[in-house]
Parts: structure tokens; sequence; C-alpha cells
């Protein structure tokens, strides 16, 4: 149909449990999702309007966040349900194709490269693994060393400049301190981490306003997982939580292995697997 | 989605079996609920507030992936796609002041978020 474009939520290994879980489900703009195999692998597709992702349109509704919320949400409901049957390869939000045919050549063209990444992935999940500096209580201004005279600080009196900048030094090193911190802590919960995981990847530092505006996020990590290794990977990354005051850590997760499904070569955590941990 | 899996019930922070993603095993095809938190992940998790340490999946129903976690995913993760038949995010300027607002802080020295990521610390495979 003309008015319809084929948007593409992953692509995963053709089988009886894809093919069971998809009539169940409902995707971007509330439509159906269903399979469609070629090579050996499937597709898992939706059918979305052209006046909506053509394009010009889509450029223009990726302005709008809760367009984005909404497309967003709907697509990690299909992914979240597909992984439940097996590996999948998530595609980018918003990949969209003109007809089947068309999808069924990218599965053609790609089975070289789609096969061997879901049999990577195939038994891991993905955890997120979030550092924030912890909570600090308002800094207020240096007193006075012990024995000399409080001044009478006044407006423009040169005890108040003083005062001002003892404060400002002050706080200036207690951040870089905190900082320090964070980062030492930061490498440690990543080594906990890396020990369970297969891969990992750096994400950007969450801030702006859907961050939340709590406190600052210094660490976004994605971890690759064997299932045999997840509880390890959880008490692991827990127990070095606990060990440092200087941050808070937020784990998410279980997801489907949204950021390891690159197709470039994979890069192989220090853990390299499940690690014989403590 | 029913939420079923070891992530429902569970005290918070251990999963009690493991987590979808036993595909390798034949017989565990077309049998959804052998992949127990797959299903449960998608409302049970808790993507619960800086405020906890570890306190990720939990057992309360409704609760809502955060909407920066899955941006992070959808927008920079995933197989990118480009060619002729194909329109995909990738193809398209993003880099348009009121979405950046809100998923970076806005400043000169900050790049797009879907520009390639710098050397060194920045965001990217790890290697």
């Amino acid at each position: 149909m003309s008015g319809e474009l084929v948007y593409v939520y992953g692509v995963a290994a053709a089988g009886p449990g894809l093919v069971e879980t998809v009539p169940a489900l409902r995707g971007v703009g509330g439509e159906g999702v269903r399979v469609v195999e070629d090579s050996g692998l499937a597709a898992v597709v939706g059918p979305v309007a052209a006046a909506d992702f053509e394009q010009a349109p889509l450029a223009a509704h990726l302005e709008d966040l809760a367009w984005l919320e909404a497309v967003a949400r709907a697509h990690h409901e299909v992914v979240d349900a597909v992984a439940a049957a097996g590996p999948v390869l998530p595609l980018r939000l918003a990949t969209v194709y003109r007809d089947e045919d068309a999808v069924r050549a990218l599965l053609a063209d790609g089975r070289a490269v789609f096969a061997p990444r879901l049999d990577k992935l195939a038994g891991q999940v993905e955890w997120g693994v979030k550092v924030h500096l912890a909570p600090t209580t308002p800094t207020t201004p240096a007193a006075p060393p012990a024995g000399e005279p409080a001044r009478a600080a006044g407006p423009g009196t040169a005890g108040a400049g003083r005062a001002y900048l003892r404060a400002r030094g002050h706080e200036r090193r207690s951040r870089e301190g905190a900082y320090r911190e964070a980062a030492a802590a930061v490498a440690e919960v990543r080594a906990a981490a890396a020990a369970y995981a297969t891969e990992q990847v750096r994400h950007r530092v969450q801030q702006g306003a859907l961050a939340g505006g709590g406190p600052e996020n210094v660490a976004n990590d994605a971890f690759l997982v064997p299932s045999d290794s997840c509880a390890a990977f959880l008490t692991a990354v827990r127990r070095a939580a606990e060990s440092l005051p200087a941050v808070r850590v937020e784990i998410t997760g279980p997801w489907a292995p949204y950021s390891f499904a690159a197709l470039d070569d994979a890069v192989p955590a220090p853990g390299g697997g499940a690690a014989a941990g403590p | 989605m029913t939420s079923e899996g070891p992530f429902r019930g569970v005290p918070p922070g251990f999963p009690a079996a493991e987590p979808y993603g036993r595909e390798t095993d034949p017989s565990a095809h077309g049998s959804p609920s052998g992949y127990g938190s797959a299903s449960a992940n998608g409302s049970a998790s808790a993507y619960g507030s800086p405020s906890s340490y570890g306190r990720e999946t939990g057992p309360l129903p409704g609760r809502q992936v955060a909407l920066i976690d899955l941006l992070d995913r959808l927008l920079t993760g995933g197989v990118v796609i480009t060619g002729d038949v194909v329109l995909s995010i990738a193809d398209i300027d993003l880099v348009r002041v009121s979405l950046r607002a809100l998923i970076v802080s806005v400043s000169a020295e900050n790049p797009s978020p879907w520009d390639p990521p710098p050397e060194g610390e920045g965001p990217g495979r790890v290697r």
C-alpha cells in the first residue's frame, strides 16, 4: 500500500518461537507486528504511515518529545517481547523500508553479518550501570581558623572579600576532591562489572532536562553478560557500590542487546566471559 | 505483556533464575515461559532514582523504563542500516537545538550526541 512503510524493529533467527510471539504484540502506532523471513533470518516488522515516517515528517516529529517517547516505548515493547523468544539484533529507532521485498533483500544481503552477530549475542543480556555523584550537603562558608580574630565583615570590606574567596576556594577544592573520588569509584565499578561481561560500551553521560535533575551522572555504561553470570555480575557491582561512598550506582536491565547490536568487530571486555569470580 | 519470571516477587536486587537468554537450548524455543524475566523487564524493572544502590529490577508492576535510558539505547544503539531503500534515523540531521536541549546540556563544546564519539574517554566501544 503506497501510504505505508515497513518499520523494522529487529532481526532474529527464523523460528517458531518468534512466529508465536508476534501476533500478540502491538507496535508503533498501535499496529500489529509480523515476521518477514528470508535466508533463515526473520525481520520483525510492522506497518507505519508514510506521512509520518518519510524523511521530512520524521525529522519534524523527532522535535516532539511526546511523539518520540511514544514511538520509542512502542519500539521497546516489541523488541523486549521478541527478545524473550530468542536472540535479536535490535535495529536503531525508526528504520523503515519501502516494502517487504526490500526487507527480504536486507536479510539475504546481510545474512553473512547478521547470523554471526546473533550467535554472539545468544545467551547474553545487557545491563546498564550508571554511576552518579553521591548527594552532598550544601557547602557552607569556611569558618575562620581558630585563633584568628573574627573580622567585622560588611559589604565591600576587605574582610568580606577574603571570606568570600576562602569559601569559594573551599568549595572548589571540595568539588575537585569529589570528582577525583568519583573517577576512582567509576574505575572500580567498571572493573567489577567488566569481570563478568563479554563486551562493554560507554554511553554519553546523562545530562539535560531529561536526566531528571538528580545527582550528576559520571558514568553511563552498558555491559553484555552471559545469562549464567548475571547473578554474579549483579552481586559484584552491588558489592563494589557499597564500598564507595562517593558515588551512587544504579543498575538498569536486563535489556535486549541494544548497545551491542553494531556490526563492526566485537571488542572483548577484560572478563572475556564467565569469570571464575570469588 | 504479563510479568512472569524470576524477577517478580524476588527481593530487590537478586534474580532467582537466569534472565532471558537461554536461546541456545533448542528445546526452549516456542515456550516463552522459559524466558523468565524477558517479559518482566519491560514493565517490572525498577529503573529507580539514583538514591539507591543497584535497585535494578523490582517486582512493582507498571514501572516504566526511564525515557532517557531508552533513548540512550534506541538513538545510539541498534544496527544502523543505510542505503537507497532504507530510511533510518542515521540519515536525518538531528542537530536541532530543541531535541538536543532535552538530552544534553546545551553548550558550545558539546558535540551532537549522534556525532562519532571523540577519542579517549568519550562514549563508544571500550577497547
